[in-house]
């Protein structure tokens, strides 16, 4: 395993752009995407539908498939950019390196192979061992993720939507990667299963030091278990901070909106404001700044200008014009 | 609460779903998925019933509008279900689906999917206004016309929006036309099955505060079946916590968020994120397992097969809801006598 060019990152995405070609013209679902995860954090990517953030995650390992196109940009895992490597190098990395846990993943296992099969696929394609070693390691990476190895020989219609889930996170686990890339895992998923999903995927990030890059919808969740919050709107990152910072003191107008839309359970009931308007429309996207029809604060200059992403404090980026440069800004 | 402030009475109601098989098609088994609920929805009142997947919420809502005989002929339903309609008392769960056809008017419904629950091939305005054209014979098209541009207006759309398809509006615009087609005839109770669940959060509120800004000014109740807490919270007056077709919790909004007091009820709202990081929990219960099938429930107490407090008392019956504080009903009798647990610390 070779080790990052800078240690502490383990994941930088530079510059990224996605593209879905259509007939008339190309949209852009991810805009110069500039991330760094750092190793062992939990990152966490909150967005709407349709900002571009599983757009994003499947772009990382080039999952994406046509018509989606990466026009520019790169994506350093340890010191390699992942874009430009041949497929069989690209194949190592997969899964062995970093793993993806998909939407609705539970759903993704094949209905006609048991358990244990499922299992031992991915462990005897990526690692050269015996079927019967295969199959002990199987049991044990059930075992972790907390069902009984007898169950092995099950079929996924045997198990609920939060086991099933949970095989899904030990199959992501088998081969031990320093990442693990999570879209909206626990979205079918009742409060109950969610919570004990998280502990339980909590725990084995404790034992097994991994990266999780977690992408949701879900504010409030990414809150509680992530270190920083990335917010993405219209396919470009418009605050990153820690997970504090971003919850209670937002700079967008964004994410101040966002985090205004659902009622926080501490007590008093505060008037959720929501945010007014739609979604942007990458068909036929604004100038300026994405949310600018939407924003509140809106100024002249957001209708004209995108503005960049910029750091205002250590570690806190904010892309808007109400903060001009790191000294002093418009508030 | 007296009498004519009673807008539903739910009483004892069980809803059973037969299971049939084998080689004459013999019943062999029942889904109880509603097994002995009872509760009240007073008038202008939001009552929340939350619980996990399968508990039996939405078909509690269902077999509130009457319309499981008609999608199940099957089901056996039993206790009641009294409206108090002007001084009007009715049961629909002792009128079979065509009986009650004249009173549905007053109790409409608002689906989960608004993707789903709106026909493709209707306009906005075929949709709104088909409530009208089965409850309302007597209107006149101009009326209705002039009916369905009103309603438009009342949830946020253009009324010259009416001659548009579904496929037009984002999901936010088409959950507001299922709001405006359950307004259509005025009624006394909207049953909303997971109303905001499949839209977005920033749209998630302008949909709860469209709900809250219309019961204000039409004085409806609300019946909110959701499993998002901290929305149910947010809207509801009284909670009603449902486990294994059984209500388990019953009261004020803030008693049950604040003050839970059956273990379940304090393991779901332990479940609940807390973004505020400064927030600390002052104890995280975590519930191992699954829902038991409603084919094959536990004996006595259905949570007992998961409950951190369970006795082997609690198979012997099923426990009954019992006031523990004012306005507020348990079924657990274990709790009885202790502190509630406060899910923030």
């Amino acid at each position: 395993m070779n080790q990052g060019s800078s240690t502490g990152t383990i994941l930088e995405i530079r510059n990224l752009c996605v593209d879905y070609l259509t007939e008339k013209k190309p949209v852009r679902a991810v805009d110069r995407v500039n991330l760094t995860v750092k190793r062992g954090e939990t990152l966490g990517l909150a967005g709407e539908s349709g900002c571009g953030k599983s757009t994003l995650a499947f772009s990382i390992l080039r999952l994406h498939k046509p018509p989606a196109l990466i026009p520019e940009g790169e994506v350093i895992f340890n010191g390699e950019d992942i874009l430009c490597m041949d497929e069989e190098r690209l194949r190592r990395i997969r899964w062995n390196d970093i793993s993806v846990v998909f939407q609705s993943a539970m759903n993704c296992l094949n209905p006609v192979v048991s358990i244990r099969d499922q299992m031992c696929d991915v462990i005897l394609a990526h690692r050269n061992i015996s079927k019967a070693d295969a199959v002990a390691q199987a049991a044990n990476l059930l075992e972790r993720v907390g069902i009984s190895p007898d169950r092995m020989n099950d079929y996924p219609h045997q198990f609920s939507g939060g086991m099933r889930q949970r095989v899904v996170i030990a199959i992501a686990l088998a081969l031990d990667p320093q990442m693990i890339i999570m879209d909206e895992p626990t979205t079918a998923l009742d409060v109950v299963v969610e919570r004990e999903i998280m502990a339980k995927l909590e725990e084995l990030k404790h034992q097994f030091g991994f990266t999780i890059l977690l992408i949701t919808h879900d504010l409030s969740l990414l809150g509680e278990i992530s270190d920083r919050i990335a917010i993405m709107y219209g396919g470009r990152i418009v605050e990153l901070a820690t997970s504090e910072q971003v919850i209670l003191d937002p700079k967008h107008p964004y994410t101040n909106g966002l985090i205004n839309s659902f009622p926080l359970l501490s007590g008093e009931k505060k008037v959720l404001s929501g945010i007014s308007g739609f979604p942007v429309n990458l068909w036929d996207p604004p100038p300026g700044c994405y949310f600018a029809p939407r924003c509140e604060a809106c100024m002249d200059i957001c209708k004209r200008e995108n503005p960049p992403l910029i750091e205002i404090e250590p570690g806190r980026q904010v892309a808007c014009h109400l903060f001009p440069t790191p000294e002093g800004g418009a508030e | 609460m007296s009498s004519n402030s009673i807008l539903a009475e739910v009483k004892d109601l069980k809803v059973h779903f037969p299971v049939y098989g084998g080689l004459f098609s013999k019943k062999v088994a029942t889904v109880k998925a509603v097994d002995g609920v009872s509760f009240t929805i007073g008038k202008q009142q939001t009552i929340g019933l939350v619980g996990e997947s399968g508990c039996g919420k939405t078909t509690v809502g269902r077999a509130m509008i009457n319309i499981l005989r008609h999608i199940a002929p099957e089901v056996e339903i039993s206790g009641h279900i009294r409206y108090h309609f002007d001084g009007k008392v009715v049961d629909f769960a002792q009128m079979s689906s065509a009986e009650s056809r004249p009173y549905r008017a007053n109790v409409q419904m608002i689906f989960q999917d608004p993707y789903a629950s709106l026909n493709p091939r209707m306009t906005v305005a075929q949709i709104v206004s088909e409530p009208l054209r089965i409850h309302k014979p007597e209107m006149s098209k101009s009326e209705i016309q002039d009916r369905v541009g009103w309603l438009l207006e009342k949830v946020g759309l253009r009324a010259e929006q009416a001659h548009r398809y579904p496929h037009e509006f984002s999901g936010g615009q088409r959950q507001r036309v299922g709001i405006a087609r359950a307004l259509a005839t005025n009624p006394d109770l909207i049953i909303c099955d997971e109303p905001v669940s499949a839209l977005d959060v920033s749209i998630q509120a302008q949909v709860i505060n469209l709900l809250m800004d219309l019961q204000d000014e039409f004085h409806m109740s609300y019946l909110f079946i959701a499993h998002d807490l901290s929305v149910v919270e947010h809207i509801s007056d009284y909670i009603a916590v449902m486990y294994l077709g059984n209500l388990v919790e019953f009261g004020e909004s803030k008693d049950v968020f604040f003050n839970p007091r059956h273990p379940y009820s304090q393991a779901l709202l332990s479940a609940v994120p807390l973004p505020d990081p400064k927030l600390t929990r002052a104890q995280r219960i975590i519930l191992e397992g699954d829902v038991p099938t409603p084919l094959n429930k536990p004996s006595g107490c259905g949570f007992r097969t998961r409950c951190r407090l369970a006795t082997p008392a609690c198979a012997k019956a099923l426990p009954p809801l019992e006031e523990h504080a004012p306005n507020h009903q348990v079924a657990c009798p274990i709790v009885k006598g202790m502190e509630p647990v406060h899910p923030v610390g």
